[in-house]
């Protein structure tokens, strides 16, 4: 992956820099909004992650013209700036994703890969009905889950949280990646509600079937990942 | 400060009771006093004037024809034909009166004003009470005297002839006068007294609001009140209102340090396990296994999602989240949390169900859900295994919507049911539970920032944690 970093704050530039180059990306970053307009509009990459208080130039500034111009690639803003309405107004500026600082390196990770993953299916054929892992298939026209040939019964929820991770197979995928994105709902929950979700439909997916492999793992301290068994 | 507040008030107090005083001089003497000496002039110059025609006629006639002509015209002024007031005097070269109506007078009641012109004072008046005139009203009785104004000419060939105009009318404003340099005087001092006695008490009280403020700032004790005894009713509601803010102040400072010391309580326990569980790890001089380093970032997830919620709560409470004005429909939020809590609940063999119809409400949608969860996460808690939770969301017949959670524990005693919504506040016998006690915080914050209101109810057995909505 390539991704432009454009955060004023060197020390936490760094640290994000750095987490992802262990991840194999290349990682360009711009310390002032128009440096970092110059770089987005003028360099190919996958993801732009954007603070919003910028010198020069702010955030939502570089963002508007960069969607002004035509530019389509997936940006995510991160800020200390974390009240719901300021979230709705990044993502109405045209962000796709937005992260309140202070945050886990891990969650950011897990939403700039789905970010990316994003981008390159659409580059790709979006246009999908039916998606498939391993012995696992999800027709989402028709609504239905299959295993190893098997109907799998479904609630409502439960399809969504499954199209959600099949739709980032082989990500990690946040607990409040899956509220925001699966729920709609930006709240804490203060519980495990999402991990009693998650293993009901381990107990489904996995548990119901004896003797194939686990998909949908638990990522410790990250979130979860619905993964083709290792070959 | 306090000397220049006092002195401030003094000088406040002299400068309107000069402006005052001032007022009544200008009023009375410059206004009334102009208009008495303009009058005096005008009638002696009339009587003057008068006296003129009269030598002349005296002139033409001769004098037994004038003393006829005079005599006629007296009788006609008694019997009130002659148009205004008539006062003659006719004497003849002896000094013997040969007509007239002005009595006698003595020396002692004349006034010489210029040559020819004299005012004699007070002279006996028959007749009825004149009850229209200003000092009969200013006196209280009937005066009987009257005053004139007499031009004195000698005639020619021996004898005096006396032209008089009543002045009564100007003496009236001559009363009138003195009474307002007296009402000055009067008005003055009574002013004097009254502001001194009011700005005594003003400065009493005041002394009183300071003294206390000023005991509070070095003692820093807010417990402390403005004593309400011996305070002038005007500055009752005052010194309450400055008592109750004192009230309101030591109330939110007071939960404040208790906040603050629930945090400090509350976040030592965790920490120090985190503490012990690095020092343990340390000392085994070993690497960490993957789920060793998992139970330490859970411990401090769940600290950093402590503080999350503290500052949550905090904005909540100042208002800083702006209510975005969008319509959300409670009954679908509600039925969503139900939802979503329902596997939760039946890992302790719970069950959920949601009642209610559409309630659509000016409201942030997530904050609203986090409500229902937070009451929900309750519910699951303090429920009795196995129990029944309802979710019931209903509009009221007055417009507002009603938000009902009821589970079937064992409630919360009376007493600390205003307790529960403080932050880190937990009962005796839900210490054991996993929780901080922020839920109803953040359940009575939210609740504040949409004008609702919560309160708490017991079943028996159960509680219903209900929220109202204005309509």
């Amino acid at each position: 992956m390539r991704i432009l970093v454009v955060e004023d704050d060197e020390q936490v530039a760094a640290y994000i820099a750095k987490g992802f180059k262990e991840s194999g990306s290349v990682v360009d970053v711009a310390v002032d909004g128009r440096e970092g307009l110059f770089l987005a509009t003028t360099e190919d990459y996958d993801v732009v992650v954007l603070d919003r208080m910028l010198p020069q130039l702010d955030g939502l500034t570089v963002l508007r013209t960069l969607r002004g111009s035509g530019k389509q690639v997936p940006i995510l803003i991160l800020s200390t700036l974390d009240q719901v309405n300021e979230k709705v107004e990044g993502l109405k500026s045209g962000a796709d994703d937005y992260l309140a600082k202070p945050f886990s390196f891990s969650e950011l990770l897990a939403r700039v890969e789905a970010l990316a993953r994003r981008g390159g299916v659409a580059a790709g054929g979006a246009d999908a009905t039916v998606l498939r892992i391993h012995d696992l298939e999800v027709d989402l026209l028709a609504r239905r889950v299959k295993r190893a040939g098997r109907e799998i019964e479904m609630q409502a929820k439960e399809f969504s949280l499954l199209e959600f991770l099949i739709r980032h197979a082989d990500q990690v995928v946040s607990r409040t990646m899956l509220l925001e994105k699966v729920w709609h709902y930006h709240f804490d929950p203060q519980t495990n509600v999402i991990d009693v979700h998650i293993s009901r439909l381990r107990s489904k997916v996995d548990k119901a079937f004896e003797g194939e492999p686990a998909l949908l793992k638990t990522i410790r301290g990250m979130g979860y990942k619905l993964e083709s068994p290792q070959a | 400060m306090k000397r220049k507040g006092s002195r401030t008030l003094r000088r406040l107090g002299v400068f309107y009771l000069l402006i005052l005083a001032a007022a009544i001089w200008m009023v009375s003497v410059q206004r009334f006093g102009g208009k008495a000496d303009s009058i005096r002039l005008r009638t002696t110059a009339e009587a003057e004037a008068e006296t003129q025609a009269l030598l002349a006629l005296f002139e033409a006639e001769g004098p037994a024809g004038f003393e006829v002509y005079l005599a006629k015209r007296l009788e006609l002024a008694a019997h009130g034909a002659a148009g205004s007031e008539c006062y003659y005097r006719l004497v003849d070269g002896q000094g013997e009166v040969r007509v007239g109506n002005i009595p006698e007078w003595g020396e002692e009641s004349v006034r010489r004003i210029s040559p020819g012109v004299i005012l004699l004072d007070d002279i006996e008046r028959p007749g009825a009470p004149r009850w229209w005139s200003l000092s009969w009203l200013l006196q209280g009785d009937y005066n009987p005297d009257y005053d004139l104004l007499l031009v004195e000419r000698d005639l020619p060939g021996g004898g005096k002839l006396y032209v008089g105009r009543d002045t009564e009318y100007w003496s009236d404003l001559h009363v009138f006068y003195q009474v307002s340099a007296w009402s000055l005087l009067v008005v003055t001092l009574v002013g004097l007294a009254a502001g001194m006695l009011s700005s005594r008490s003003i400065l009493r009280t005041m002394g009183k609001i300071n003294g206390m403020a000023q005991e509070i700032i070095r003692t820093k004790d807010l417990g402390k009140r403005i004593p309400t005894d011996r305070i002038g009713s005007d500055f009752l509601d005052t010194v309450g209102n400055l008592n109750e803010m004192l009230d309101k102040i030591e109330e939110s400072v007071s939960r404040i340090r208790e906040a603050s010391n629930g945090i400090a309580h509350d976040l030592r326990t965790p920490l120090t396990r985190l503490r012990n569980r690095l020092e343990e790890l340390s000392s085994q001089g070993r690497s960490a296994t993957p789920e060793e380093i998992d139970l330490l970032l859970g411990e401090v997830d769940g600290l950093l999602s402590t503080f999350r919620s503290i500052l949550h709560i905090s904005q909540l409470e100042m208002g800083s989240a702006s209510l975005p004005q969008e319509e959300v429909d409670l009954a679908t939020i509600a039925r969503d949390a139900v939802e979503m809590y329902e596997p939760l609940l039946e890992e302790r063999r719970q069950s959920v169900v949601f009642e209610g119809e559409s309630a659509l409400l000016k409201a942030d949608g997530n904050l609203l859900f986090q409500l229902v969860s937070n009451f929900l996460d309750n519910a699951r808690k303090y429920g009795p295994e196995g129990g029944r939770v309802v979710c019931r969301v209903q509009r009221e017949a007055d417009g507002s919507v009603l938000l009902e959670v009821t589970d079937e524990g064992a409630g919360i005693p009376v007493e600390h049911q205003s307790r529960v919504f403080e932050r880190f506040y937990r009962l005796e016998t839900s210490r054991g539970s996993p929780g901080v006690g922020l839920g109803l915080s953040m359940v009575a914050a939210i609740a504040q920032l949409h004008g609702a209101t919560v309160s708490l109810r017991n079943r028996n057995p159960g509680l219903a944690a209900q929220v109202r909505f204005p309509a």
